[in-house]
């Protein structure tokens, strides 16, 4: 498939090329696609995402383009080739996850909500989840730095509101 | 074009500021985001984090829950009460219902019903200690916004009138109706899902008389995929007819229960059968039944079949051919038990186009001398490119050299035999067995390039 790359600009200058298709996986540039506001020889300025944070989303566009194309061709593959196929793009998933520290994964999920990449989101949104599942109010404030402001009667009165789920 | 986006402001994509280091610092929209994708004891345990996390749990649009968390049902039944009251849009409810007496379960079924009013998207209630006066109000019939609907253990009556579920993709239904209604209930669901992509009925009704006969008809346009599991004294036949399914898993169906109208763009199936009472393949009429169903499928490319089936399939084949899967490529069979690996050459005569065959866990002990490999099924000289074998179990150490017999008998008679892997796991092969194995090996493989792996 030949596809028309655009480029993108990030807050802080950096410049990156992406492929349309990639590119239309957020639904704000999508949009202004449909628009006809964009053309190949200026950027997309993108106020709000910083380059290192703007490289992620592309790395992670560019992944999920690729696979949408494979599915739209290949009536043919077998299930077992696609289930095979999904594994490979969850293995993927968990291993960018994995590579960022959860400062990155913030930003990344401003930036995906700004662009509107609802898969995204999700992704990210489910990986921030899973650190705080099965964990003690005191794990979770810790993994997170979060300053507990609460006086100690009122945390007490919190836990009795729902002591079922402090059990 | 040039022109239009010089109309445009260059920053008119722009959101609000960014920079974010700290988890706090997200906007509420995404930190309840966040939280819906935990079970809401989860979720309600960081009200204690901070004043800032102090009511987000409130706002989730989702609850996940599992009653038996709860100490009594008052207070489950204040929680729900101030949940609910709270969320004008619930979009998901997942809830597992046990442990607690009748009291609460009219109000319970109340409150979902205004969910389902008030738009719910996703509902998946598993009742537990199951009653059989708990049913799932009407309205449940006519929701415009459900994707997702997924009822174990509560009961469904015939509705009054015609269902219509303009958006439901996903039905799940396990004994959802005691009685004859069971089958009529089922098909006015399925008739009223224009979107339907994937079908559980699992176990779908029990019927109390056990003399009634009854027919269920799964016919769908859009049907993708389909699990039917049936069990307990219920016997009953079903029809299928969804000429958009491409995987399809049957589950302890009897052999001269299920008829086929339409299958014509099946992928995939996995079955396990199990003989309508008692086996009787020289019975014409059930032989007749079972061969058909064998045609309709025969256009199938990957099949996944345990031992069992295998033995239906070989009580067949004993008293007749039985069809030819001239599609199929790929062929997994799960063993439990010994015995049974003279099925398997039997079988593979009815794959003449096989090229990847998967074994899990076959049983060597004393077995392998029964095993007829007398002629050479044809697959093996044409087609066959890859075998692979999978042990999970313990092993023996006679077993060696019968597994190896089997590996050979594959190296010696595939002619374009590409990849022969074993794979070990619990325990893991050790070099040294590893060794033992490669010194038995045959020295006469027929196709020469044929790789063995040990895993």
């Amino acid at each position: 498939m030949s596809s028309n790359m655009i480029m993108l600009k990030s807050s802080d200058g950096a410049s990156f090329e992406i492929e349309e298709a990639a590119a239309r996986k957020s639904k704000i540039i999508a949009n202004m696609i449909e628009v006809e506001c964009v053309d190949e020889d200026k950027a997309i300025p993108l106020q709000n995402v910083t380059g290192n944070i703007l490289a992620l989303v592309i790395e992670y566009c560019n992944k999920h383009i690729v696979d949408d194309d494979d599915d739209v061709a290949t009536e043919e593959a077998s299930e077992e080739e696609e289930e095979a196929k999904k594994k490979k793009v969850d293995d993927w998933e968990a291993e960018f996850m994995n590579s960022m520290s959860l400062e990155t994964m913030f930003e990344l999920l401003l930036a995906a909500n700004y662009l509107n990449i609802k898969s995204l989101i999700d992704l990210v949104c489910q990986t921030i989840a899973n650190n705080i599942k099965d964990k003690t109010p005191e794990e979770v404030r810790k993994i997170f730095s979060i300053e507990n402001d609460f006086t100690p009667e009122e945390e007490e009165e919190i836990r009795k509101e729902n002591a079922w789920a402090f059990g | 074009m040039r022109k239009r986006r010089r109309n445009l402001p260059s920053n008119q994509i722009n959101g609000e500021g960014m920079g974010c280091e700290k988890i706090c610092d997200l906007p509420d929209s995404l930190l309840t985001q966040i939280l819906l994708n935990l079970p809401s004891r989860d979720s309600v345990k960081t009200s204690v984090l901070s004043t800032r996390w102090r009511n987000l749990w409130l706002s989730v649009p989702g609850l996940d829950i599992v009653t038996a968390y709860f100490p009594c049902e008052e207070v489950f039944a204040r929680f729900m009460d101030r949940f609910v009251d709270q969320r004008s849009r619930l979009k998901k409810l997942e809830i597992s219902y046990c442990n607690f007496d009748d009291g609460y379960r009219a109000r319970f079924m109340e409150l979902i019903d205004t969910l389902v009013d008030r738009g719910i998207q996703n509902l998946v209630v598993t009742m537990y200690r199951c009653k059989r006066d708990v049913f799932m109000h009407q309205n449940i019939y006519k929701s415009k916004t459900l994707v997702s609907l997924k009822l174990d253990n509560v009961g469904l009556k015939n509705p009054e009138f015609v269902v219509s579920l303009p958006c439901l993709k996903i039905m799940r239904l396990g004994t959802i109706c005691y009685g004859k209604d069971g089958p009529l209930i089922i098909e006015k669901l399925i008739s009223g899902c224009p979107l339907l992509e994937d079908l559980h009925l699992i176990r779908p009704f029990d019927i109390l008389n056990e003399q009634a006969v009854l027919f269920l008809r799964v016919s769908s346009q859009t049907l993708e995929r389909c699990w039917l599991g049936f069990g307990g004294d219920t016997d009953f036949t079903v029809e299928i007819d969804t000429p958009r399914l491409s995987y399809m898993c049957l589950t302890r169906i009897p052999s001269d229960k299920i008829v086929v109208k339409n299958l014509s763009s099946l992928f995939m199936i996995r079955f396990n059968l199990r003989f309508g009472s008692p086996l009787q393949p020289e019975d014409l009429r059930m032989r007749d039944i079972f061969w058909d169903f064998l045609a309709r499928i025969s256009s199938v490319r990957c099949m996944i079949i345990c031992e069992w089936t295998l033995k239906v399939l070989s009580c067949y084949l004993k008293v007749g051919p039985i069809p030819k899967f001239h599609n199929l490529y790929h062929l997994h069979v799960y063993f439990y038990t010994s015995g049974l690996q003279e099925l398997l050459p039997a079988f593979l005569e009815s794959c003449p186009n096989l090229k990847i065959l998967s074994i899990v866990n076959p049983c060597f002990i004393g077995e392998l001398m029964q095993l007829d490999f007398t002629n050479v099924p044809r697959c093996l000289i044409t087609t066959l490119e890859y075998v692979e074998i999978k042990l999970s179990t313990q092993r023996m150490e006679y077993e060696t050299t019968e597994i190896i017999k089997f590996v050979n008998y594959f190296l010696e008679n595939s002619a374009v035999l590409m990849k022969m892997t074993l794979s070990f796991r619990y325990p893991s092969i050790t070099k040294q067995e590893a060794e033992r194995y490669k010194k038995l090996l045959t020295s006469t493989k027929l196709s020469p390039t044929c790789q063995v792996i040990f895993e």
